[in-house]
């Protein structure tokens, strides 16, 4: 017979809270309540996605079930999908292409909102060959580079006038963290989106520097970032996430695994004592629900980094029925597909950049 | 080069044709040419019409009774070399779906297109209209001159100003819609077509058109999309002049003025 007092403060804990209740005891795709939300994403909020490759499933997901994903630099209606694509239209919410780290995300923020000019005096790098231009802070953007500078920036422009756009008019951002490795320019600080003489450009070791972000710093720009979101958008909620994929490569002088391992857990870290510091910042364990070792790696395909279509559509179910399951009266049937959305069509692959490294490193 | 009397013209397209009619009959312009006919269909049964054999052809039966009617010829099909002149109205290449949505997004701070992608859009338009597939390979024959005016602009007073609000950048300027209409100009050139660009006393409200050029009853019937015969006669006038100066730079000494 139980006394009314608990014998210690783990006896009236739930059966999530014990490893041999909540994992053990299930098959890996059992497993539930990894996630309780802060907040309700209905079909009523306007949702923006950025971030790493990851975060286009997450857009994908919202559309094909009908969620309000916002578009704010939408392609024009004649392209076809495959088209717009191609051009990087639809793929994030604004054409910012994959922003991987938190100081880029800081960055594109502070550009958007006029706090930094992104077309600095001393700061206005961009590469050219064969009379074509690329944006060094998007460099695959643009298919085939644009036609001249003038179009670049106003190119640029555009889109961070789509960014402002994104931010004001949303509910909901939701933000996947990629990498904490990343490459700069030693003058003026600024971050790159991929490495110089990967997907474009000419690398120079006297302008370009490699930096591997670490805890403090990446606490430093999201909360910059956050805190920039807010000014502009009070009423803003922020859903993190952190990337399951793996490292193309590293610059660090590590092995790729350790160094994967080392930038996954320190951007994990981070987003969950954002999620902890602010009550209107989430974190969703996509993360865990693709690389945790009790599912046993069975959304990785057999390169053991490109994540499987179950893993996603297993991370995207778990989405939506915990939402279902915390805000019942708020949200709609768990996991049911209303409608077939753009970003469904055609089984289109996600689009990576840090693949450049692929084709390009070496 | 045949002398205008000895010229043949075909006026091919759906509804959009009827302006053309109406002007005619209006005695709005004087046609300086032996043969002028209509072909086409209006509305679900232009559909039917298709390009075979190189020819155009009605494949369904709604589509052949409205040739047979428009036409009044008896004439069941369209080859290159049955006219000197192909004139294309209409036919389902729409400027409501290029020129409109790209001055749209000229007022939106975001919406700014690169080249690319610019010609991706204006290419799209173009090829992904069936007619406009028709009169390339029309052109390309090089047994025919063939013209081509799109669908015009939405009537003013008639479109719903919801819609209108939504969907039309009343800012639009002359220059603005110059520049778009001289891109598919020379889109449409290096197909070996001339672009008829919707007159630009005939636009308001940044891309509507003025309701003096709708069709006669279009508030009435609240027709968004038909056009009068001041307007068809807009349209036949530049073509005229046009032929005048390929006429006048094939035989420069000869007045060709219409």
């Amino acid at each position: 017979m139980r006394s009314s007092t608990p014998p210690n403060p783990y006896a009236d804990l739930p059966e999530t809270a014990f490893w041999k209740s909540a994992v053990a005891a299930h098959n890996p795709l059992e497993i539930s309540g990894l996630w309780t939300p802060k907040f309700a994403v209905t079909s009523k909020d306007k949702v923006v996605t950025f971030g790493s490759c990851f975060a286009q499933h997450f857009s994908r997901a919202l559309i094909a079930r009908g969620y309000d994903w916002l578009d704010a630099e939408p392609a024009p209606t004649l392209l076809t999908e495959e088209q717009a694509r191609s051009f990087n239209y639809g793929i994030f919410s604004a054409r910012t292409g994959n922003i991987y780290t938190a100081r880029m995300l800081r960055q594109w923020l502070q550009f958007a909102f006029g706090e930094v000019d992104s077309q600095m005096a001393e700061w206005r790098e961009t590469w050219e060959a064969q009379g074509r231009f690329q944006d060094p802070l998007r460099p695959v953007i643009e298919p085939g580079g644009f036609a001249s500078l003038d179009e670049l920036f106003a190119c640029r422009n555009a889109m961070l006038a789509a960014v402002r756009k994104a931010v004001r008019e949303a509910d909901v951002f939701v933000f996947t963290m990629g990498l904490t490795e990343s490459w700069r320019n030693r003058t003026a600080g600024v971050e790159y989106a991929l490495c110089p003489g990967t997907a474009g450009g000419i690398f120079d070791p006297q302008q370009h520097a490699f930096h591997n972000q670490r805890y403090p710093e990446i606490q430093t720009d999201m909360n910059a970032a956050l805190n920039l979101m807010r000014q502009n958008n009070p009423r803003l909620r922020v859903l993190l996430t952190v990337s399951p994929v793996p490292l193309t490569a590293t610059a660090s002088g590590k092995h790729v695994l350790t160094a994967t391992s080392y930038s996954k857990s320190v951007l994990r870290a981070v987003a969950g004592d954002l999620a902890a510091d602010h009550d209107w910042v989430d974190y969703f364990p996509s993360y865990e629900i693709i690389t945790h070792p009790a599912f046993r790696g069975m959304f990785y395909a057999s390169n053991q980094r490109s994540v499987v279509a179950k893993g996603v559509d297993h991370v995207m179910e778990s989405f939506f029925e915990a939402q279902h399951s915390r805000f019942p009266q708020k949200t709609g049937r768990t996991g049911r597909k209303v409608r077939a959305g753009v970003a469904d069509r055609g089984g289109r692959a996600v689009k990576c950049e840090e693949e450049m490294l692929d084709a390009f490193a070496r | 080069m045949l002398s205008h009397a000895e010229q043949s013209i075909c006026v091919f397209g759906d509804s959009h044709i009827a302006c053309i009619k109406h002007a005619l009959d209006e005695n709005r312009v004087s046609v300086p040419f032996g043969r002028l006919e209509f072909w086409g269909a209006s509305g679900p049964s232009f559909r039917g019409i298709h390009l075979k054999d190189r020819r155009l052809q009605p494949l369904t039966e709604d589509a052949q009774e409205q040739v047979k009617m428009i036409s009044g010829t008896g004439r069941d099909s369209l080859a290159p070399e049955d006219f000197d002149v192909f004139l294309f109205v209409g036919s389902r290449l729409r400027a409501q779906s290029y020129i409109v949505p790209m001055l749209w997004r000229a007022q939106d701070e975001a919406g700014y297109l690169s080249q690319a992608v610019r010609d991706a859009v204006l290419e799209r338009w173009l090829t992904g209209c069936r007619s406009y597939r028709a009169a390339r390979a029309f052109a390309a024959s090089g047994k025919t001159r063939v013209f081509f005016a799109p669908a015009s602009f939405m009537n003013d007073q008639v479109l719903d100003e919801k819609v209108v609000a939504r969907s039309i950048n009343q800012q639009a300027t002359a220059a603005e819609r110059s520049a778009l209409w001289e891109g598919v100009a020379q889109r449409m050139d290096r197909d070996g077509i001339t672009l008829i660009a919707q007159p630009e006393q005939t636009v308001t409200r940044g891309c509507l058109t003025r309701i003096e050029y709708a069709s006669s009853r279009a508030i009435e019937l609240q027709d968004p999309v038909h056009k009068n015969g001041a307007f068809g006669a807009l349209i036949l006038k530049a073509m005229f002049a046009q032929l005048a100066e390929d006429t006048a730079a094939a035989s420069p000494h000869v007045d060709v003025s219409v």
